[in-house]
């Protein structure tokens, strides 16, 4: 009897010990399913974006191509137009000459934009010094500040030599935007009141840029400030102001920063800081350059 | 006044082509050689020691950069207008910045280069060739002129702001009056300015 109910037993823990094993093996077969199609789906995630970075590295390399051409026919036009005086042909032709030139100068400003929308996606980063960005946005800028006669003050621009890693040319851009959006909020002042500051500052982990002008000042629905996801200027529009500050939102994102919209209290206008992790000093350093 | 002596530097021969009769009308400039690769450029540099060197940055051999380190090296007081197809992304690296002039997009080369090279050419005959800066009002404040701007905003007198300092009265009237300079202010637009820039930090 008591032989029977040992035996009773066994059989009882073999079968559960049975249905135990089982039931893992299911579980076992359920997640190696799980697994699988997470593997897919993430095989089928990486495609895609691998076919997207082909598409926009494409784009780009297509965009620089485009724009030599696009040169030599604005070059062209514009030396037709400035020799039109001199030829009584090239003055028949003065009209068609200056529709070239002005459809040149669309195809332009459409290269333009699409080479900066594509920048602020690709990234090849690398130690920059954001005093140095700064300084280029405000060369590349110049001729366009001083027809405005806009007075222009630095600080830190000449000393900062803070380091952010970064993408020169995707940081650049954005801090083209952000003046240019302040030399058009000049426009509609004296010239002998248009101000423009640029300041750069190194504070314990950040550093910081500072624009500030004295513009009318950013519209109210803009001021609020907070992470670059929450701003409600975090725009795609593709045009005027929207893409500069798209531009910036992008930039700011992809580097970590944080940006603050404000009124300038020394200047009366609009004030827009960024602000980028500082690299640490740990990290290697290597001269900055780009092409 | 001697011509400003320029090279040429575009990868593109038919650019270089668009471009050479345009730099050779203009009065008081002189291309001394044209250039496609970074190397050419170089020894370009080397046999005619140009003042100005209009420069592509991408050039199929070596980075355009390399050819403004090598003229700065042995002209530092020569110039350099970047003209790129790339200019809105162009980065310059702190120890070109002195040498570079002039910041130029490929698309509209014809009255950039005008622009800027005529601007160049009266701006060398006003200083009679002598490291001649791009024109422009930007200002940047010494630490000291940043210090005595901020006691200004304090409400400090000249004397209190020496006091504070550590300086001579006179010395300090000389940063108020650069300062004057720098922000294209009056004495009392400086005072404002000051208060203003105090409350602002």
């Amino acid at each position: 009897m008591a032989t029977e109910a040992a035996l009773a037993i066994s059989v009882a823990v073999a079968v559960c010990s049975l249905l135990w094993a089982l039931a893992l093996l299911i579980r076992l077969r359920q997640q190696q399913r799980e697994l699988r199609r997470s593997r897919q789906a993430l095989d089928l995630q990486q495609q895609t974006l691998r076919r997207k970075l082909r598409t926009s590295l494409t784009a780009a390399v297509v965009a620089h191509e485009i724009n030599q051409p696009l040169s030599s026919l604005s070059l062209i036009s514009d030396q037709l137009i400035g020799q039109a005086g001199a030829s009584a042909d090239l003055a028949a032709a003065l009209p068609m000459l200056q529709v070239l030139r002005e459809e040149s100068k669309r195809v332009v400003d459409l290269i333009e934009k699409m080479r900066m929308l594509l920048r602020s996606v690709e990234s090849e980063q690398a130690p920059i010094c954001l005093a140095e960005v700064a300084n280029s946005a405000l060369a590349y800028l110049r001729r366009p500040l001083a027809a405005a006669s806009v007075q222009l003050s630095c600080r830190g621009l000449d000393t900062s030599r803070a380091l952010l890693h970064g993408d020169a040319a995707q940081l650049q851009v954005a801090v083209t935007n952000l003046l240019r959006n302040a030399l058009a909020a000049l426009a509609d002042q004296r010239p002998a009141e248009r101000r423009l500051a640029v300041e750069i500052r190194e504070l314990r982990q950040e550093v910081e840029l500072k624009v500030s002008d004295s513009g009318p000042g950013l519209p109210e629905p803009l001021l609020p400030s907070g992470p670059i996801g929450e701003q409600p200027w975090a725009t795609t529009k593709t045009t005027g102001m929207g893409l500069g500050l798209y531009l910036v939102g992008a930039t700011v994102e992809n580097h970590r920063g944080s940006v603050q919209l404000g009124r300038s209290d020394a200047l009366g206008g609009a004030e827009i800081i960024l602000r980028f992790p500082l690299l640490e000093a740990t990290e290697p350093i290597a001269p900055s350059r780009t092409k | 006044m001697d011509s400003l002596k320029c090279v040429l530097v575009e990868d593109h021969l038919m650019f270089q082509d668009l471009l050479l009769p345009l730099l050779q009308g203009m009065a008081g400039l002189q291309v001394t050689a044209t250039a496609r690769t970074a190397a050419e450029a170089i020894a370009a540099v080397k046999s005619t020691d140009p003042d100005l060197l209009i420069l592509d940055l991408s050039l199929p051999d070596q980075p355009g950069l390399v050819v403004a380190e090598a003229l700065q090296q042995q002209r530092p007081e020569a110039r350099v207008i970047v003209l790129s197809g790339q200019a809105s992304s162009f980065v310059c690296p702190r120890e070109l910045e002195p040498c570079l002039y002039a910041v130029v997009d490929k698309t509209c080369a014809f009255s950039a280069l005008r622009q800027e090279i005529g601007q160049l050419l009266t701006l060398r005959a006003s200083t009679a060739g002598a490291d001649p800066s791009p024109p422009g009002r930007r200002t940047e404040l010494t630490d000291r002129e940043q210090q005595v701007l901020a006691l200004i905003g304090q409400g400090c007198s000249s004397k209190a702001i020496a006091q504070t300092l550590g300086l001579a009265l006179g010395t300090v009237e000389t940063h108020r009056r650069n300062l004057r300079v720098k922000l294209d202010a009056s004495g009392s637009e400086l005072v404002r300015l000051a208060v203003l820039q105090s409350h602002g930090h």
